[in-house]
Parts: structure tokens; sequence; C-alpha cells
């Protein structure tokens, strides 16, 4: 008898995997991003799944949120008409075998890793916060260089007076 | 806790990893790809989640999590910088097709 | 080396700078033969070292090349024979040649091969002796294809001086194999041969007589020598050059190709016979060789129209007397007939070069008549031919006789000579009859045969003079081996100087009578004018047209070259054109070609890039994931 975890679990993986080649696949450009924001939103339940709460609503906020907002914006500033086909490229043979042969050795590696065994277990959300302010300092820390990195290259990129 | 293993979800990573990949690949408009390599970067994303959740006596298990929250940071400071190119690009060619930007110089 | 002569003229007048030079040098060359006929080793030789290995690996007495003079009876005698027929050619030439453009060349030519062959003759050692072989080769092809716009010419010399560059690669093959025979062996106390850079004789004894051995490999160096000797003194079957080579002017065929150079091949089997030694089996060779060519030149020569190459083929002819003496262990018997040979050879071009000089034809059958007009020549010519046929007595009875008796004297130990003896026997017959023909045909009647043919008339003084003292000494030369002096400088071997027991008075009888009889029918079918035609259909002409075209052979030769030759050649360049250059030329092309598919690889599409990255990381996964664990399951488990 199946677990209901495990039901759930197998359903969104479903829906992740169709969705992500569905926004990849689409004519038109903003039926992928239609596609993608139930993508991330899947992801998030995902997580929920995994009992890592905090991150799930993270990605709710961020990537179903922000990421999508940004990318829409992206269709709307350069496409003049926003309801157009975009030409897509041939899909070789080359991309296809690149692709599964990716997915092939990343099962065989990650599978050999220990504690596959195990049962998931969750975390109390202020565990986390803990972490990220003593252990993990260095990569918040890390994020926000990056993230200044990040926006002053945007604002120079945009800015007007470049050729 | 409940019977969950942890092969699903290796395979669920690998094979968005898998999805994303081909996206950036073939893909010629530059949403597109920035779309891919979301993808790609959400499978990643991923990874240290169910990590963190199945190996917990694995010294940093709690870590996971924690970089994984700084992950989604970085992908979405990506998505921005992504996007600020797409502008740029866009006002330089006319186009978004990434096939027209071949020159480093635009 | 003292006598090497001065090399290059420039002015006119240089041919008597050369003549003057070359009488200098005769001067020496008389002076030393003379001393070393009257007390032989009298000379002091000088040699100096040029290279020297020390003994190692291949060479376990070390290995020298030197450079120096020998002076010993042989090379006295050829040395007289050299520098004193060279200067009566150089002298008459004067004359002969004042027409003539180039002359500077020739003389320059001339004098080079006179120092060439002086200093053959003097070489001390083996490899000098090559070295001036090779030179005097050189300057004998320079001057065959003198007339170098004439294409006959200048085919003549390259045919010279590759028929006897088969010989001379055969001679370089017999070096190196006496080399690996005797660079070990030796006198006790002296080293190996090589190891004294290949020396004739070492302090006054011959280095390597009597020690040779009578192995395959001797036999094989041996004829390896006899090649070069065949080629260098057109013996069958590479005598092809000779006849052709009369495309040079008379007074070089009279030098070079009458007297020395030619002898140069007799003279090294002279030298291999008394100082390296041949085998039994080379022995028979050599008889063998000599013996048919005496006989198969003169048949030749019984036909042919042209005066200059009837008297080639004499050459090959006497040359090949030589060569049967040498291989019958009585090499100072032939270096003898050599002597005397070099002396009314030389005669007989002279004279032939002042007819065609006179009437500028070398046609017989144009000619005749000519003893009224030129009364000195057609005696010179008559002296030369009484000389030739071996007619008491005149010089070529002595040696020529000597050549027949010794043979004959060897016939019991050795009865495999016996066919070579006969043919040289009846080649005496032909000989006198070729060359009276040749007498009868151009001096006798009254009339020239053709009409409008120049008169004849004697040539300049200085075309006189040598065709006098030629004259004389075809006359005494044979005498000359009775005295104490020359029978030193012919080493005192046996047969020096002629004896005549019995059989020698019956051989020379019948030698005698054979040449009468051939001076008789040449008479009969030649003198006074007649001229004496073969039937028109026939045998008989089919006879002459195969002797006229040299049995085919040449005819063979041209076909193999041409075939065989130039069938290598077109492999060769195949060969070289589309397997080499197609190689590198491949390589180029390869190289284009990767060079082009790689730059596509800066597409600038991103997608590209993107892909090298995946291709690369599935890379990194198949060497972690798949070879890695082969690899150490191997390491770990062998």
């Amino acid at each position: 008898m199946i677990s209901l975890a495990e039901a759930a679990f197998v359903l969104l993986a479903l829906v992740a995997v169709v969705t992500a080649a569905a926004s990849l696949l689409a004519r038109e450009l903003v039926h992928t991003i239609m596609w993608i924001a139930v993508f991330f939103v899947d992801l998030a339940l995902v997580y929920f799944l995994l009992d890592a709460p905090f991150l799930g609503v993270l990605q709710l906020g961020v990537y179903a949120g922000a990421v999508t907002v940004l990318l829409l914006f992206g269709i709307m500033v350069t496409r003049k008409r926003i309801f157009s086909r975009e030409a897509a490229t041939g899909i070789g043979p080359v991309p296809v075998a690149l692709a599964l042969l990716t997915f092939a050795f990343v099962v065989t590696a990650v599978g050999e890793l220990p504690g596959a065994e195990a049962a998931p277990q969750g975390y109390d959300p202020s565990a986390l916060s803990a972490t990220l302010f003593s252990t993990d300092g260095a990569w918040v820390l890390l994020l926000g260089v990056i993230m200044l990195a990040g926006v002053s290259g945007a604002i120079y990129l945009v800015r007007e007076g470049r050729g | 806790m409940n019977g969950l293993s942890e092969v699903g979800f290796v395979a669920l990573s690998a094979a968005l990893l898998a999805i994303g990949l081909f996206g950036i690949l073939t893909r010629r408009n530059f949403v597109l790809l920035l779309v891919a390599i979301e993808i790609a970067m959400n499978a990643a994303i991923l990874n240290f989640v169910y990590f963190a959740a199945f190996a917990p006596t694995v010294p940093g298990g709690l870590s996971g999590q924690a970089v994984a929250v700084v992950l989604v940071g970085f992908a979405a400071t990506e998505v921005a910088v992504g996007l600020a190119i797409v502008l740029a690009l866009n006002r330089a060619k006319g186009t978004i097709n990434v096939a027209e930007a071949t020159e480093l110089r635009l | 080396m003292g006598l090497a002569g001065t090399r290059l003229k420039r002015l006119e007048w240089g041919g008597w700078l050369a003549v003057g030079a070359a009488g200098f040098a005769m001067v020496l060359g008389v002076l030393i033969g003379v001393g070393e006929a009257a007390s032989p080793g009298s000379w002091t030789n000088r040699q100096m070292l040029w290279l020297h290995l020390q003994p190692s690996g291949p060479f376990p007495n070390g290995f020298s090349l030197v450079m120096g003079t020998l002076v010993d009876p042989l090379s006295a005698l050829m040395l007289i024979v050299v520098t004193v027929v060279g200067f009566l050619v150089l002298l008459y030439s004067i004359g002969y040649m004042h027409q003539d453009r180039g002359l500077p060349r020739y003389y320059a030519e001339l004098s080079l091969f006179l120092a060439s062959m002086s200093a053959l003759v003097l070489a001390n050692n083996l490899l000098e002796f090559f070295l001036f072989w090779e030179l005097v080769g050189l300057c004998s092809y320079f001057l065959i294809g003198f007339y170098y716009d004439k294409p006959s010419a200048a085919s003549a010399a390259k045919e010279a001086f590759l028929v006897t560059r088969v010989g001379d690669v055969m001679f370089l093959a017999g070096i190196f194999l006496f080399f690996d025979l005797y660079s070990g062996a030796g006198p006790a106390g002296l080293g190996g041969w090589a190891a004294n850079g290949f020396v004739f004789v070492h302090n006054g004894t011959p280095f390597l007589a009597g020690s040779m051995s009578s192995s395959t490999l001797a036999t094989v160096a041996g004829i390896m020598i006899l090649g070069g000797a065949a080629g260098k003194s057109a013996q069958f079957p590479l005598h092809v050059w000779l006849p052709d080579a009369m495309e040079g002017p008379t007074t070089v065929s009279a030098l070079i190709h009458a007297a020395t150079m030619v002898a140069a091949g007799v003279y090294l089997l002279a030298i291999t016979s008394v100082f390296l030694g041949f085998t039994a089996f080379d022995d028979l060779l050599i008889v063998a060789i000599g013996g048919f060519t005496a006989f198969f030149a003169a048949t030749m020569a019984v036909v042919h129209p042209d005066i200059k190459r009837v008297i080639a083929y004499s050459t090959i002819s006497q040359l090949g007397y030589m060569v049967l003496a040498v291989g019958a262990g009585f090499s100072s018997v032939g270096l003898y007939h050599l002597f005397t040979h070099a002396f009314f050879k030389a005669l007989l071009f002279l004279a032939a070069g002042s007819v065609i000089h006179a009437v500028g034809s070398q046609d017989l059958f144009k000619m005749g008549g000519l003893r009224k007009s030129m009364p000195l020549t057609a005696t010179a010519f008559a002296v030369g031919g009484l000389a030739l046929a071996g007619v008491p007595p005149f010089a070529g009875f002595w040696s020529k006789d000597d050549i027949l008796a010794s043979v004959y004297s060897q016939l019991g130990a050795h009865p495999d000579y016996w066919p070579f003896f006969v043919l040289a026997f009846a080649g005496v017959f032909l000989t006198a009859y070729y060359i009276f023909r040749a007498w009868f045909l151009a001096f006798s009647g009254d009339r020239s045969r053709d009409p409008a043919l120049p008169h004849g008339h004697e040539g300049p003084w200085t075309m006189r003079v040598p065709l006098v003292v030629l004259s004389a000494f075809a006359v005494g030369a044979g005498l000359l081996a009775f005295l104490p002096g020359m029978q030193n400088l012919l080493l005192r071997a046996p047969g020096i100087p002629p004896t005549y027991d019995t059989t020698g008075i019956l051989i020379s009888a019948t030698s005698v009578g054979l040449a009468g009889a051939g001076i008789l029918l040449a008479w009969l079918l030649w003198g006074n004018g007649r001229v004496f035609e073969l039937p028109a259909a026939g045998p008989a002409q089919a006879g002459r047209r195969v002797l006229l075209q040299r049995y085919y052979l040449k005819a063979a030769y041209d076909w193999v070259g041409a075939k065989g030759v130039y069938t290598v050649a077109r492999a060769a360049d195949f060969l070289d054109r589309y397997v080499i250059d197609g190689t590198v030329h491949g390589f180029e092309r390869a190289f284009a070609a990767l060079s082009d598919r790689l730059r596509r690889m800066q597409s600038g599409f991103v997608s590209d890039y993107a892909a090298y990255v995946v291709a690369g990381l599935v890379v990194v996964f198949a060497l972690l994931l798949v070879v890695a664990p082969f690899v150490l399951d191997r390491i770990g488990g062998g």
C-alpha cells in the first residue's frame, strides 16, 4: 500500500517534469510564463512535503512571485506583441543525447551517496534561522555580495547612453 | 517519516536538470533561455533540500536547507541580471534571438 | 703528385703551354721510369696520413686513409707510357685542332686528364686509385662530348659515363669486400690492410701478396674488381661505349681510348692480381671475358666503314688479349702488351686523324689512293698495322705472341682455358684482316672512290713529328723487353723476356702465318681499288648486318634501358609524386580541414558553448563513474 506521502510525491514529480518541458516547448511566450509559474508552485509543494516549510514559502515568494513577474516584464518590454510566436530551433540529436546522458550520470552518481536509506526528517524553522546567522552566516554574506554585484551590473547594463 | 525514499527525489532532480540543460542547448529565445536556466537551478536547489531531509546525521545536514535558501537568492539575482541583458540586447539588435548575439561587441 | 699538369688555360697560345707542361711531365716520367728500371725501388715513396680512426668496434686495427705516391716497377712502366704518349698527342693537337673552337677547354680538359692519369698510376693505395679512376672517367666524359652541340656526341659522352659507372660501382663494391676480407688480417705487427690506408706496398713488400683466401667473399670481390676493369677497358658486356666514344676528337681517342684510360682497367687487374690476389674462379672468368672479347670485337671490326670505329674495335680486342694474359696469371706479359699497344694504337689513331684532317671524312668507302698524296701517313698507318697484326720485328709481334705462348703454357693445368685460347688465336687472323682492309681501302688504288673527296695532304710538322716518333716506337718497343732495365720494370716475371722453345716457335710461326693470311685476304678483296661486294641477298648480307649492328647488343641495352630503367624511373616518379608528395599534401589538407572544423567551434552561439560545457560535464561524469572504478579495479585487484 503506497503511503499518502509517496502518492503525493509521485503526483508532484510528474507535474514538475511536465510543466518544465511544456514551458520550454510552448509556442507562445506567454504560455511559457504560465507553465513555469505552475512549475514553481509545484516545487514549493515538494518542499512542504519534505518538511521544509520555510523553504517552501521562500520558493513561493521569490520564484513564483518575483521571478515570474520579472520574466513577464522581459517579454513585455521586448516584444511588440505579447502573443507572438517564436521560432524554435531544431532539436538535434546532440542536445537530446547530452541531456539523457546527464540524467543517467546524475542518477548514478547521486544514488551512491550515503544516507539513501534513511527516512526524511524535518527541522524547526527556528533552528534554520539559527544556523543562518551562525554556522552558515558566511553563505548569507556571500549572497549579499552577489546580490550587490548583480544589481549594479543590471543597472549598468540598462542605462541610457550606451550604444 | 512516511516511507518516502530518496531515489525518487534523485530521479526528479536529475530529470529536471536534464530538461533544463536541454532547454539551454536548444532554445534561441533569450527569455526561454532564462527559463531553462531557472529550471536547472531549481533542480540543484531541490538537491540540497532533500539531502538535508534525508541525511541529518551527516555533518551539516541542516546546512543543506540554509544553503538552499541562499541559492534561491542567487537565482533571483541571476534572473534580474539576465533580464538586464535581455533589455540591452534588445536595444542593440532589436531582437532577443541569441543567435544574433555572436560577437562580443554589441 | 708532382707530375700533376697545370690546369686551366684561357688563351690561344695555351696550347703550347699545355704541350710544354706535358713535355716537362714526360721528362720527369721517363726519368723516373728509367731510374726505376735501373735499380728498382730507388725512388722514395711519400705518403701523408689523411684520416685515421682509432681501433674500435668494427675496425679492430683502426682505419686510415692516406694519400701518397708509389713508384714501383709497374707504376713506372705505366708512367712512361702515359707521359710519352700524352706529350706526343698534345703536340699533335696543336696541328690537328687549330681550326676548332673551344680550344682552351680542350687543352684544359686534356691536361686535367694527363694529371689524373699520372696520379692514378702513382697511387699507392686502392682508395686513391679509385679517386683518380673516377676523375679520369670524368675527363673522358668531357672530352668525348667535346663537340657538345652534336647530339650524338653528347649522348655518347653520357653513354660512356654511365656504362663505366656500372663498372665503377662494382669496383667500389670490390674495394669494400676486400676491406672486409683484409681489415683484420695482415702480416704480423703491421696491423690490417685497412688500418694502413689500403696501401699496396709497405716498406718494399707487397702488403697482401699471398695472404689471399679462396673463400666466396674473395671470389665475389674479384668479380667486382673485374667489373670495374671491364667497364673502364670496354670488355664484354660493358664494351658498348667505346665505339661511340669516337665522337670525340681523334686526338682524344688516341690518348684516352687507345693508350691510357682504357689501359687503366688492365692496370687495375694487374695490380689486384699482384697485390690482392684472385681466386681460381676469378681467373677463369677473367680469361673467359678477355678471350671472348678479343674475338668478339674483332668480328665487328671487319665490316665497319668508319675508320675510327675500326680502330676502336681493335682497341677493345687488344685489351681483351691483355685481360686474358692477366687472367692466366701473367700480369707482366699483359702489361708488356699494354706498353707496346699504347704506342702502335696511338700511332694508328693519329694517322687516321691525319687522314681525317686532310679529307674531312671518316668513311673508308669514300677514300682511296691516298698513299700518293700522304706518303708519311700511309707509311705510319702501315707500320702501326703491322705492329698490330703481330708481324716481326714490329712491337706487337713480341708482346702478342708472348701472351699466346704464356696462355698456352697454362692449358695443361687449366684445360677450361682452351676455348678462349682458340678464340684469341683466331682473333689474330681477324686483326690482320681488318686493319689492312682499312689500309687498302684508304691508301691503295689510284683515286678516291668518292670523286668529291678533297685531296689528301700531310699535316703540319706538329702532326708529322708524333707520327714519326710513334712509328719508331711501334717498331722498337717490343725489342725493349730484351733490355734488363725493361725487365726490371716488368718484374722479371715469367714470360719476360719472351723465350722461344719449340712450342714457342711453333706458336709464333702459326700466328705470323695467320697474320700473313689475313693481310693477303685483305689485299685480295680490297687492294688496288677493288671493292668487294657481298651478294646483295643471302646469308652473307645478314651476317654483315648483324656485325654492323654489333650483334644488336647495343639495341638490346637501349631497349633494356628504355623499358626497364624508364619503368623504374616512372615508378619512382609516381612514388614521389603521389605517395611522398601526397603524404605531405595530405598532412597539409588534414591540418587545414582540422583547423577549419575547430574554427567553427567559435561560433558565437551561446547554445553551442553551453553544449560544450555539458559535453565536458558528461565526459567528467563518464570518467568518474565508469573509467575510474574500472581502473581502480584493475590496479587494486592486479
